[in-house]
């Protein structure tokens, strides 16, 4: 008995898009990327019916932008249950936990089954968990009803974002709803922190949280123009101008180096004089190394802190992470000791002085966390040397001036270097936007601007095709 | 995972280019559509389950919504 044939009888019950029995053209794809948008965004925006308080601690406040959930609101748990479902099966395919023969038919609409089936799962098991824990009041004072009915409210949205994700992936619209959620949350959160017309009253008078706003304000309203923009620039506080600075830096550096790649040239075996090549780009596994990085770190940090608040004192729990509650930061905590603590960035320039070490292991740990990891999502994803050679040989493609059995090798080359070494660099960026203070984390804008990266590139495709359709 | 999709694109683009008869891309079912957020492409196959089309999910989400904020309303009046 396999573990996929599990899932079979309760397949027949899922939600499941049927596929488009046309190609649908662009314009009714971009379309319904344009519907799937407005509802996510409506659904981040309308409260949950019957919550007492969405003020209480939030244990997640660092996964918020990746996961494109919104406090309080329909959007609560966004698509961490989608993510943490993908990640896990893929992870357990990948490791051969899970025999799945992707040559099969039946086995991977089992094995994509099994992943919604998943999805839906943790949608259930993570709504109760936050009713339950509290995270919208006390469960006496809340009611049953109103319990029940958070529940339902939770485990609804949360199948609507299945669906409509799946509803972009079976060819309605672009790309997935995953990348299109978490680029809107992260592109959304940089536009407010530089345009936010919200006011907040600091001790030197009333400022605006947006940068470019409060830089005009302070610019007008102040006397000493010179300290108004030195105080535009660097307020420590609210969003400031070299937050926003940082933040379009790094996205054209990673810009720039999307386009950085090895041209390996092939040729057809079947038809002569046709030639093409093969690119293999720096950023081969793109974000995923990110994507891995934090989910590990976000596990951790939960665990940890979970621990903490039971046993403060146990010298174990003490050894994995302390945490501190941050003044005026709304209930949220950070670490201040243990490996959560060395794993977590360091805040400022005067943190780094005060504790080298901390910095340099910090460093360290994302830069071998992120090369590890890329270099084994090759595998587990199967875009490895040996996956690449099969594909081409399945198109009858030739390295040129190599023989047939030496491609392997020719890839063995390129493939594991550019993975180790462009996951190397997307930790790098990530944390030198960290630093710069870049707006919306660096995890956040890395993750933002590959996706975008992938859209413009899908775009062109698109348009590619569209022109050849019409050429004949 | 992008990479393939892409270059795959790209090879097919300049093949059709030049030669009529382009070479079919080997079609299973992983890295054959572009590219997204790198795994997070899981449902290219059918498979079975209650059929829905898009029309029906957009109306249900719509309902649900409506839903939610109707209740708000009552809550409103109730209070």
């Amino acid at each position: 008995m396999r573990f996929l044939h599990l899932v079979r009888p309760v397949m027949h019950v899922l939600p499941e898009v049927a596929s488009p029995d046309r190609k649908i053209p662009f314009r009714e794809k971009l379309l319904w990327t344009t519907i799937t948008l407005f509802i996510f965004l409506v659904c981040c925006q309308i409260p949950l019916y019957g919550i007492q308080t969405s003020k209480s601690s939030d244990p997640f406040y660092w996964m918020r932008v990746i996961l494109a959930s919104n406090r309080g609101t329909l959007m609560e748990l966004g698509i961490s249950p989608i993510v943490t479902s993908g990640l896990v099966m893929q992870l357990a395919a990948g490791s051969r936990l899970i025999e799945v023969n992707q040559g099969v038919k039946e086995d991977r609409s089992l094995f994509s089954g099994a992943q919604k089936l998943f999805g839906i799962l943790i949608t259930i098991g993570e709504a109760v968990a936050y009713v339950v824990s509290g995270m919208y009041g006390d469960l006496g004072t809340l009611g049953a009803g109103n319990a029940l009915l958070i529940i339902v409210q939770l485990i609804f949205a949360g199948l609507i974002v299945i669906i409509l994700d799946e509803l972009l992936q079976k060819g309605y619209g672009l790309g997935s709803g995953i990348s299109l959620f978490i680029a809107t949350n992260i592109c959304e959160n940089i536009i407010w922190k530089a345009f936010s017309p919200t006011t907040i009253n600091t001790g030197k008078g009333t400022e605006f949280e947006g940068a470019v706003i409060a830089f005009f304000h302070l610019m007008i309203t102040r006397n000493n123009k010179a300290s108004a923009f030195w105080e535009a620039l660097y307020r420590q506080n609210l969003p400031n101008l070299t937050n926003l600075a940082a933040t379009l830096l790094i996205f054209t550096v990673v810009i720039y180096f999307q386009g950085w790649r090895v041209d390996l040239p092939v040729k057809y075996a079947k038809y002569r004089g046709q030639q093409g090549t093969y690119p293999i780009k720096l950023f081969y596994t793109s974000n995923m190394p990110i994507i891995l990085q934090t989910a590990l770190v976000s596990n951790l940090y939960f665990m940890s802190q979970l621990l903490y608040n039971r046993a403060p004192t146990n010298i174990l729990v003490r050894l994995l992470g302390k945490w501190q509650d941050v003044e005026g930061g709304n209930g949220s905590s950070i670490p201040v000791g243990g490996i959560a603590y060395y794993i977590s960035p360091p805040h400022s320039l005067a943190e780094i002085i005060y504790d080298p070490f901390h910095a340099v292991f910090y460093l360290i740990f994302i830069l071998t966390s992120c090369a590890l990891f890329s270099k084994t999502w090759i595998e587990v994803s199967g875009s490895s040397a040996r996956d690449v050679a099969k594909q081409l040989r399945e198109q009858q493609m030739m390295m040129k001036g190599q023989r047939d059995t030496a491609l392997v090798s020719v890839l063995n080359r390129y493939i594991p270097t550019a993975a180790a070494f462009g996951g190397m660099c997307i930790g790098a960026l990530t944390v030198i936007a960290d630093f710069c203070g870049a707006i919306g984390t660096g995890t956040g804008i890395l993750l933002a601007v590959t996706i975008i990266y992938q859209y413009y590139e899908m775009f062109a495709k698109e348009q590619q095709e569209g022109t050849f359709a019409f050429g004949g | 995972m992008s990479g393939q999709g892409d270059s795959r694109a790209g090879l097919r683009n300049r093949a059709s280019g030049g030669a009529k008869k382009s070479a079919a891309p080997a079609g299973d079912g992983r890295g054959a559509g572009g590219s997204s957020a790198g795994v997070l492409r899981f449902y290219t196959d059918d498979s079975p389950g209650i059929k829905v089309g898009p029309t029906t999910v957009l109306i249900a989400s719509l309902s649900f919504i409506g839903c939610v904020v109707l209740l708000h309303i009552w809550g409103k009046f109730r209070s």
